[in-house]
């Protein structure tokens, strides 16, 4: 008995020292931690409870950055960190925040779209809580999250997830998942709310063309994609032949019809609004990758992917090279660009001109931190 | 080299050190292992790892120990015996409608949660006794829950691992239930014929359940299926301990209603989650049968449940220490670096095994990659096919969750555990060739079911 007990303190001890050490890694970080240092452009910063005032106070209430330019025109939407284990995603997001000055028209940015889901990372997935980069002023410390919600702010998950518009039956934890919690609930779930907030807002602010930025892992068929709903359909083709000549190879696929929840069908279905997805190579994301660190995150270099890539089972193109994030969010900023132009082509009387971001070969050549502001 | 490599081997060598060497049990084996290979990474600065992969089964250890509560509260109450003898007196005489009538029985909450756990300790639990005054023995009627149970979890209309597997490739869950019903019911048939050419006491039904549960549920002694000649002398005794009227029905049929409320409403009545629908259960037992102690019994249940629980945390430490030093990826990638006409072979060895640890990880983690390995093959069919083969995991060692919950409910120990996964060995060899045939032939079993 005596034996039995000496082991049961024993084990209690080292389970208390080993939470106490780990504690400092869960602290929670209030939205308001979230870090975004917006370019001059900057004529309104809001919160996304603006559009769903059940939000405000909560885990789902993120800045929203609206940058307009000196001609009058259409509005874009850029949406980052919808699922923040894709980095490049609200890395592109930040980019551009930071660095645009709007020519024609209105941009709105939202970096951090699920800002939940930047509070923790999930578990047996090993991801880092951040990761930094260096900037010229100094290092900027990056959140890294998780493509879910915070089950601290919505729990507990449904058995099965079935979503609103077509009731499809999910995964119960996907019932956390942003991109499939379209067009959302006003007093639904905090994902379900954040949702509704964006679709809201698309509808408030007449935006024109909405883009949201993801990752997808290199063995997942649709990467270095755009995915467009059936009526942004000319749109990606013409931002795709504009990427081919800045050196961006990109595919179009089409918003599946019977895939419901996600961003490019229902913002398209509806809003009036011309909805596409970015997809970039991600291979801090999938299920074949080795090492998992900042490293891997940044430098996208990965011996198991590489020997996944000699084998043929990835779909992307994967070298020696990896997939660094600064191609990720090359591709990405590029890329909205491209849709920016495109729409300008198609709409001139609602035109949106881009300025200040760095190309595709700069953000190659200087690295993502070349064009962030240090943390403070 | 690989050093994941080494850093696998460190973790299997500390695990078998811990479990076989110095006789501690899976849990503290599997934590330990967990952090071997911090250490042999050079991560003991990342302990927070294990923190959060203790996390990784949360969900999973709330429904095994509600479940518990609720077998206990069962038991203590008398329920459990009391239709165990019910169903005795009434099927007794008819084997094969008894083993089939058993198998939808113990596949009924898997179909409607999509957890084998929930069958396994929930009309598992009834069918136990049942099959063993009937003359099964423990071990082959252990087997035969088992399997009930995760065919169960493979049945429509919910399977989660599909949906787990669905949701990496972007695959909605649709047009799965004949797929998934052509799977699953084949096997079903076959374990009933199986279990009911053992049934050798027909027309017995009657006390004997009763006295059949508490060895079951009691004793711990695997009595492999026979009750001494003495036991017949408490026939009387047990009599006299029936509960009379409906209400020994109420705690299941209440739980399975809330179950089947939640599937048809089809999102209009809110899920109030399976942990919570087995403690509303457990409350319904104490109220529907012998006076009980609920503090006893909650205690007993999660007495119960706590050896499977700490084994799920430890294995969530080690999954999560597995994925952040690159062990899981070069598992992945070692297991999928072979030509495609392969990779069903590999489907078929994989899947289980990394199921042993847990079927929904498996699914996730080695279902996506096969499934993305096998495009064009017939998706919905090939995942109807990979999920039974992730679920078939949940009877394999080290963890062996469903006969580990099996010989944990009925106090069984090792020894039943052992009894119970022998017996589940030609079963499983048949389950997986089953899967491997549908995998192979997945496009013309689609077109034969469009």
């Amino acid at each position: 008995m005596g034996k039995h007990r000496a082991r049961g303190i024993l084990i209690l001890a080292l389970v208390l020292f080993v939470v106490g050490v780990s504690a400092a890694r869960f602290a929670p970080e209030s939205p308001t931690g979230l870090e975004v240092y917006p370019s001059a452009s900057l004529t309104r910063r809001t919160w996304l409870s603006q559009y769903n005032p059940a939000l405000k106070g909560t885990a789902g209430d993120t800045p929203v950055l609206v940058f307009e330019g000196a001609l009058p025109g259409g509005t874009m939407l850029v949406l980052g960190g919808t699922h923040a284990d894709e980095p490049a995603g609200a890395a592109a997001a930040l980019v551009i925040a930071e660095n645009v000055s709007p020519e024609q028209g209105r941009l709105i940015v939202i970096p951090y779209a699920n800002a939940s889901g930047f509070s923790h990372t999930l578990p047996q997935e090993g991801h880092p809580s951040h990761y930094t980069l260096d900037t010229p002023g100094g290092p900027r410390r990056i959140p890294f999250g998780s493509r879910l919600t915070n089950p601290v702010h919505q729990w507990p998950d449904p058995t099965v997830y079935i979503e609103k518009v077509q009731r499809q039956k999910l995964a119960g934890t996907e019932s956390r998942n942003l991109n499939r919690a379209y067009p959302g609930e006003e007093n639904g779930s905090l994902t379900a709310k954040v949702a509704y907030a964006i679709t809201r807002l698309i509808v408030d602010e007449g935006v024109d063309v909405a883009v949201d930025l993801h990752e997808s892992s290199p063995e997942y068929p649709v990467n270095n994609a755009i995915v467009a709903h059936d009526r942004a359909m000319d749109l990606a083709a013409i931002a795709a032949v504009e990427l081919e000549y800045a050196g961006v190879s990109i595919n179009i696929e089409p918003s599946p019809v019977n895939l419901r929840g996600l961003s490019h069908r229902e913002w398209g279905d509806n809003t009036d609004t011309l909805a596409v997805l970015l997809e970039s190579p991600n291979p801090s994301q999938g299920r074949l990758r080795g090492t998992t660190d900042e490293r891997l995150v940044v430098e996208g270099i990965d011996p198991m992917y590489l020997k996944a890539s000699l084998r043929g089972r990835l779909y992307v193109p994967y070298t020696e090279e990896g997939a660094p994030l600064a191609m990720r969010v090359g591709r990405h900023v590029a890329s909205v660009e491209a849709l920016a132009w495109s729409h300008t082509m198609l709409s001139p009387d609602r035109g949106i001109v881009l300025g200040g971001l760095p190309t595709y070969s700069e953000l190659l050549e200087n690295g993502v931190g070349a064009y962030l502001k240090p943390s403070r | 080299m690989w050093p994941q490599i080494l850093t696998f081997l460190s973790m299997i060598g500390a695990f078998l050190l811990i479990a076989a060497g110095l006789r501690q049990p899976a849990a503290l084996a599997t934590a330990g292992a967990a952090f071997v290979g911090l250490a042999a990474s050079g991560r003991l600065d990342q302990l927070h790892h294990l923190v959060e992969g203790a996390f990784g089964y949360f969900d999973v250890l709330l429904i095994i120990a509600m479940a518990m509560v609720f077998m206990a509260a069962l038991e203590s109450a008398g329920i459990l015996e009391e239709i165990s003898t019910r169903i005795t007196r009434r099927l007794g005489k008819r084997p094969m409608l008894l083993s089939l009538a058993s198998m939808l029985l113990v596949m009924a909450p898997g179909m409607l949660t999509g957890s084998s756990t929930a069958a396994a300790l929930t009309t598992g639990r009834f069918v136990l006794p049942v099959l063993m005054e009937a003359g099964v023995p423990l071990a082959k009627a252990g087997a035969f829950v088992a399997l009930g149970a995760i065919l169960g979890m493979v049945a429509p209309p919910v399977n989660v691992p599909v949906m787990i597997i669905g949701s990496g490739i972007d695959m909605p869950y649709v047009g799965f239930d004949l797929p998934l019903l052509a799977i699953a019911l084949p096997p079903a048939i076959a374990a009933s014929v199986w279990v009911a050419r053992s049934v050798r006491r027909p027309g017995l039904g009657g006390r004997s359940a009763a006295a059949t549960a508490s060895e079951a549920g009691g004793t711990g002694s695997a009595t492999e299926g026979g009750r001494d000649a003495s036991s017949r002398d408490t026939d009387s005794h047990d009599d006299e301990r029936r509960i009379p009227g409906f209400k020994v029905y109420i705690p299941i049929l209440v739980l399975l209603a809330m179950m089947l409320a939640v599937r048809v409403s089809n999102g209009s009545v809110p899920d109030p989650g399976i942990p919570l629908m087995f403690a509303v259960g457990a409350v319904l037992a104490m109220l529907c049968g012998r006076p009980v102690r609920p503090w006893e019994a909650i205690e007993r249940g999660i007495g119960l449940a706590l050896p499977v629980m700490g084994v799920l945390v430890g294995a969530g430490m080690f999954v999560q220490v597995a994925t952040v030093t690159g062990v899981r990826g070069f598992l992945v990638v070692s297991a999928l670096d072979i030509p495609m006409a392969w990779v069903i072979v590999v489907a078929v060895l994989a899947l289980p095994a990394f199921g042993a640890i847990s079927a929904y990880a498996s699914s996730s983690v080695m279902g996506v990659p096969i499934l993305l390995a096998l495009l064009g093959n017939n998706e919905v069919v090939t995942a109807a096919a990979l999920s039974l083969l992730a679920a078939l995991g949940d009877l394999l060692p080290p963890i062996a969750i469903v006969p580990s919950l099996i010989s944990q409910a009925t106090q069984g120990g090792a020894q039943t555990r052992g009894d119970i996964l022998r017996r589940l060995v030609v079963p499983g060899v048949l389950l997986a060739a089953w899967a491997y045939i549908v995998l192979r032939w997945a496009p013309a079993i689609g077109r034969l079911l469009s």
